[in-house]
């Protein structure tokens, strides 16, 4: 689904990514976790196509397609998602003809029917329920006066209404108090099927027990410096870095 | 000594049909003096420092010829047309012809009760106000009577054209009885860019106690139009005045409001929502008086400005000795959509009462790109993004508006305008 081959990434010059190489199958969920500045949120930025980065060198293919060549809006059209690491307010735009707007353009993208007015509804009700997000804040403006979990909450319910392939959840779990990440978490696994897979981004092993990951990836220096299964995040939890960060450097 | 022979030729330009009219013979030869003293203003003249109306006027060659007037191909109910600033034609429903009374501006003197009035525009010291004294020959009167069952619907739909460059004094009167009540609708549009056209109106409002005008304007000119306007009101105990002006097409556009909140418990309301692209050039200027204790006023300019734009904004607020708990705000907010688009904000307070609420706000910046990527990475595109954030923007402005219609056509101006790739 997502081959990412030899991906060199800068930001006004800097070098980030500095070589990252990473297979997604269908199904499955991959996690990151590296320390600060290793290159996590980059990652994410990079997929989802935000402008500021520069790929200087290396390939995404997503599903056959060059992830590259395709604008922010091509990629969540092909199913690519971002949740955001700090969700952003769009004050007088209101949440329900944000999202109408973002589910009828990805549909014509996809080449589907647009959808009529109640089963719309009747979608957002659902998605709704799913994250146990309030109804109120449909009729709010995008995230303007959201809390915290809210703002994260209301990130899952757009990735259950746009039903994304590959899902990048960039640090979901910052900010997050334990209920707020048992529901968010809950609404990923709801969402988990073998056709879909997960990216998630995490500082913490916490968020781990809650959407138990295939693969865990340790990101250091923009790289991919040692992959495990979910044990290698409890053994982060317990060790920290240091021994992966000593390893690494020494071989360098 | 060039600005001393474009004075004389502006003048000449004007005068040159003018004819009396009963009711504004002093008016006239009182403006006529006082107009040999004040110079024809410049950019070093402090209120005009960012509109340069003299390249304009100089290119302006008016012949004299003016084109018949031109009657609408078909008529709405309860519409007044006017071309080139003169009535045309009022089709008013028979039910409303008994509270609404509508005529030319040279039959004035029919309608008694102006009679008693002072005039908004014979204090002023503007130089154009005085021209436009001294020189209208065209322009409409309306008469609201109170008793009417309901709020009258009104609309007034302007076209100009003219196969010659013309310049012109149009005059207008709003007369609302005491507890009366009207929402006007006015478009301007101009259908031909071959030759120029210098419009210079006055229009004046008058509102008795406990009435309330709506008043919803939107110029959509050509680049070969240049549209002075000056629009005075005097608003009198529990009256409310609502004025919101939208500007969308080309050219050069400066208008000029006067409120005078002269009894307690007045109210004045003023928007613009300016949508500017190519070289248009927009200049709002506002003097709100307040001169009774207990009036409040509301103004809220929006800008959204592209290309090589300019939008400007100079918002007097004026708080009398006496005129205690007035309630005064004031906000100027500006959008620019590229680098060499501009908008310039002055906001002055003026105050001379210890008793006052009074604020003014006034910022300038670009669209949050932030928000834009956001909106993309949901599948939206970049151009659906710009104008969900624009609407948003402009959004204020439509809940002021009080009408759907009008708003709609906003709506389709900014998604015509600003539409991107």
């Amino acid at each position: 689904m997502l081959t990412i081959k030899n991906l060199h990434a800068s930001i006004e010059g800097k070098e980030i990514l500095r070589g990252l190489n990473l297979e997604v199958k269908p199904g499955e969920v991959h996690a990151i976790m590296g320390p600060n500045g290793s290159g996590k949120s980059t990652l994410a930025s990079v997929l989802a196509g935000r402008e500021e980065y520069e790929v200087t060198k290396g390939d995404v293919f997503f599903n056959g397609k060059n992830l590259l060549e395709l604008a922010p809006e091509e990629r969540a059209g092909e199913g690519v998602f971002l949740a955001f690491q700090y969700p952003v307010e769009i004050p007088g735009v209101s949440m329900m003809n944000f999202i109408k707007t973002a589910v009828q353009e990805i549909r014509e993208y996809r080449k589907l029917e647009p959808l009529d007015a109640k089963a719309f509804l009747a979608l957002v009700k659902e998605k709704q329920a799913l994250v146990e997000l309030d109804k109120k804040l449909a009729n709010r403006s995008v995230n303007e006066g959201f809390s915290g979990g809210e703002k994260k909450r209301n990130e899952i319910f757009q990735m259950a209404m746009l039903e994304p392939r590959l899902a990048v959840l960039d640090e979901t779990d910052s900010g997050l108090d334990i209920d707020a990440l048992r529901i968010v978490a809950n609404g990923v696994n709801k969402l988990r099927s073998k056709d879909n897979a997960f990216l998630v981004i995490t500082h913490y092993q916490r968020l781990l027990d809650y959407i138990v990951p295939d693969y865990v990836h340790v990101l250091y220096k923009g790289q991919i410096v040692k992959t495990g299964d979910k044990n290698l995040a409890l053994e982060l939890e317990e060790k920290g870095y240091d021994w992966i960060k000593e390893q690494v450097d020494v071989l360098s | 000594m060039e600005n001393t022979s474009l004075k004389s030729r502006v003048e000449d330009q004007f005068m040159h049909s003018v004819f009396a009219i009963e009711g504004f013979e002093q008016l006239r030869s009182v403006s006529k003096d006082s107009l040999k003293f004040i110079k024809l203003p410049d950019v070093k003249t402090e209120d005009w420092k960012y509109t340069n109306l003299h390249s304009f006027l100089e290119s302006l060659n008016p012949n004299g010829n003016e084109s018949e007037i031109q009657h609408p191909d078909s008529l709405r109910p309860n519409t007044i047309y006017v071309h080139n600033g003169r009535l045309v034609q009022s089709n008013m429903d028979s039910e409303w012809i008994e509270w609404i009374k509508v005529t030319s501006i040279d039959q004035f003197s029919k309608l008694a009760s102006f009679r008693q009035i002072e005039s908004l525009s014979e204090k002023s010291s503007d130089y154009f106000v005085l021209l436009n004294n001294a020189s209208f020959n065209r322009g409409w009167v309306i008469y609201v009577k109170s008793g009417a069952p309901d709020v009258f619907n009104l609309r007034i739909e302007y076209t100009w054209s003219n196969p010659s460059d013309i310049a012109l004094s149009s005059r207008n009167m709003i007369y609302m009885e005491a507890g009366s009540g009207m929402h006007i609708t006015e478009t301007h549009r101009s259908d031909q860019d071959e030759s120029k056209i210098f419009i210079n109106q006055v229009t004046e409002c008058y509102l008795e106690k406990q009435s309330e005008l709506v008043f919803n304007r939107m110029q959509e000119l050509k680049k070969s139009v240049c549209a002075l306007t000056h629009t005075f009101s005097s608003v009198a105990a529990n009256a409310r005045f609502e004025l919101n002006n939208v500007i969308g097409g080309e050219g050069i556009i400066r208008n000029n409001f006067i409120m005078n909140l002269n009894e307690e418990e007045a109210y004045a309301g003023l928007t613009g929502l300016n949508l500017l692209t190519a070289d248009q050039h927009a200049d709002s200027w506002v003097q709100m008086n307040h001169f009774s204790p207990n009036c409040s006023s509301d103004q809220l300019f929006k800008s959204i400005v592209n290309d090589q734009a300019t939008a400007v904004f100079t918002g007097r607020i004026y708080v009398a000795r006496g005129a205690q708990k007035t309630n005064a705000y004031q906000s100027c907010r500006s959008i620019v959509l590229s680098e060499e688009a501009k908008a310039f904000a002055r906001p002055q307070l003026e105050i001379y009462a210890d008793d006052v609420k009074c604020s003014h706000g006034a910022t300038t910046g670009k669209l949050n790109e932030e928000a834009i990527f956001y909106m993309q990475a949901r599948g939206i595109s970049k151009s659906t993004a710009q104008r969900l954030m624009l609407l948003a923007f402009a959004s204020d402005i439509f809940t002021k508006i009080h009408d759907d219609v009008f708003c709609e056509l906003v709506e389709e101006i900014i998604e015509s305008k600003f539409s991107i790739e």
